[in-house]
């Protein structure tokens, strides 16, 4: 018995010493969008100097950058823009006989599950500068040798890897291959709350609103995750009876558009950079929220009830028939329309963002 | 625990009074602590049927059992009685209102296709009706519970708010929210020729 013991002490150690990032409930290990199991090529290397390429960015104040080329952990290549960023690429094709022309078309295949959609049916395809839908290939004009040719982008509002191939005609020929990601850097999952060791494992939060389309939603930046880890602890300390906070969508792995009907468009309007938070209303007592408000702006946190119906449409409704006449009619006509609290957790880094984020005012918390 | 089971009937055929009926099985003599449960079956005639058809083969509209039982749960205490003299039903899945003021009824129903969940309305026009798309999300295969649903917004005013983009809008007709539970809503509002959406929450 003692060595069947042991060998199982001896198996378990070897398996958790190879797990550097074990993921107790199997949240992300079930999720293949987590992981890169297309094993696209990098960043094409130029062969010689007959053709040069580059991407540019268009920054805030319109001017332009050249973007070069990032690594990842495998040692693959990639472009790295943000959604709806501007973005061109700038060819040439050296050649000593000036009289010949050439082109570049470049064809692109969007893949939004490395950004945390689980959906991929109408992609739309990119846009010019001024929201035209370009082509697929997306080709520059027929240009003389020995001068640029370009190709305009805007990144769409949703995060997503973008595998490019660019084709050159006439003069220069070849194909070449760039991976552009589109994403917002620097969002971490929030973990189920009783792998949080900090807090002696208690479930001191719930996780809520995972959808097939969407199916890791509580992505953040790290700055809200410990803001919101704190005030559902402090919420919990203070009303250890209550159901603890139950929250539902926060931001996808990449950020970016949260397009909760998996259409590319529509709601989610905000969601998209960490910052905001939707809390389950109907399972926090009445009598606790505005001690809820209270600990969420001493944070900083703007809370805003966000309804999902009008006020009105309860208003007229005759509930006499109900036999519960001992429901709180405020809480039938809340539990009826379902509103949540949208939580805005305050920005702490001075990055430009397009469409901006809100800006959390906690004064208002009060109303 | 006793529970009561609410039967709604929505009937909806052209010409036709709209005819709403509930069934109560009491299960038990106590009442005290009661669950309710709510069932609904819709039934169009056969022209509004090949409307539908015509537009989108194979279309079936959600019932109550093809809703996240949350969803189900939200209209436990809500009456499906009319609160107009003239038609006003609504259902999770199903609306009827006058959505173009013309003072004939209008439908909304939320249904599904092989591949896609979809919303569409029928609007009254002279003698027939006019059918539109007005929603649609990709559906997907272990997708046996939805969470969308549809709610009626009879004439009121609606504040304007800008990050929303959503001006201040003084409903003269019926219209419609399609709400996903918990996470946002928007209002469609019929122009005359399509209906536009404005978003109400996030």
């Amino acid at each position: 018995m003692k060595i069947f013991l042991m060998i199982m002490l001896f198996c378990n150690n070897v398996a958790f010493s190879q797990a550097t990032n074990f993921d107790f409930d199997g949240k992300l290990y079930d999720k293949p969008i987590i992981f890169d199991k297309m094993n696209l090529p990098g960043v094409s290397q130029l062969k010689d100097n007959s053709i040069e390429m580059k991407l540019f960015r268009v920054l805030e104040n319109g001017l332009t950058e050249e973007v070069l080329p990032l690594k990842d952990e495998k040692g693959k290549t990639y472009y790295k823009f943000k959604p709806n960023d501007k973005f061109y690429s700038r060819y040439k094709c050296n050649s000593s006989d000036a009289s010949l022309t050439y082109k570049v078309c470049e064809k692109y295949v969007f893949y939004p599950k490395y950004g945390g959609h689980n959906h991929d049916g109408n992609i739309p395809p990119y846009t010019d500068w001024n929201n035209q839908q370009l082509t697929n290939p997306a080709c520059s004009s027929v240009t003389q040798v020995n001068n640029y040719s370009y190709i305009y982008f805007k990144a769409p509002e949703f995060a997503t890897r973008v595998e490019h191939t660019i084709q050159f005609y006439g003069a220069c020929s070849g194909t070449y291959y760039d991976i552009i990601d589109i994403k917002i850097d620097g969002l971490v999952l929030l973990q189920p709350a009783w792998q949080d060791s900090l807090h002696g494992g208690v479930t001191y939060y719930q996780l809520v609103g995972e959808t097939p389309s969407h199916p890791v939603n509580h992505f953040a930046r790290p700055q809200t995750i410990d803001l919101l880890k704190q005030i559902a602890w402090e919420y919990y300390i203070e009303f250890p009876t209550a159901p603890v906070l139950c929250i539902n969508d926060m931001s996808l792995i990449w950020g970016g558009k949260f397009d909760i009907y998996a259409n590319w468009t529509g709601e989610h309007t905000f969601h998209r950079y960490g910052r905001q938070v939707d809390l389950r209303i109907w399972t926090i007592p009445p009598e606790n929220r505005e001690r809820l408000k209270e600990i969420v702006c001493k944070y900083g946190v703007e809370i805003e009830l966000h309804r999902n119906g009008l006020p009105q449409t309860l208003e007229n409704a005759d509930f006499s028939w109900v036999p519960c006449q001992s429901k709180d009619a405020d809480e039938l006509d809340l539990k009826y329309k379902v509103p949540h609290y949208h939580l805005k957790f305050p920005k702490f880094d001075t990055e430009i963002e397009n469409p901006p984020d809100e800006v959390p005012n906690c004064a208002k918390n009060k109303n | 625990m006793p529970k009561i089971k609410i039967k709604s009937n929505v009937f909806f055929q052209i010409y036709l009074a709209i005819g709403l009926f509930f069934t109560f099985d009491l299960s038990s003599e106590e009442i005290k602590d009661f669950s309710i449960e709510v069932d609904y079956s819709i039934y169009l005639s056969t022209h509004i049927q090949n409307l539908i058809y015509n537009l989108i083969p194979k279309f079936e509209i959600y019932k109550a059992k093809d809703l996240d039982p949350i969803i189900i749960k939200l209209y436990e205490f809500k009456t499906f009685m009319p609160w107009r003299p003239f038609m006003a039903y609504q259902t999770p899945t199903a609306v009827i209102g006058d959505f173009n003021g013309d003072n004939k009824p209008d439908l909304v129903v939320s249904g599904r296709n092989q591949k896609e969940k979809i919303v569409v309305a029928l609007i009254s026009e002279k003698e027939n009706y006019r059918i539109l798309e007005v929603w649609k999300s990709p559906l997907f295969e272990n997708e046996n519970r939805i969470f969308h649903y549809l709610t009626l917004i009879t004439p009121t005013k609606i504040s304007e708010n800008k990050k929303f983009n959503r001006p201040e809008i003084n409903l003269k007709t019926d219209t419609f929210v399609i709400n996903f539970f918990e996470k946002s809503s928007s209002i469609y509002i019929y122009n005359g020729n399509k209906f536009i959406s404005y978003q109400l929450s996030d």
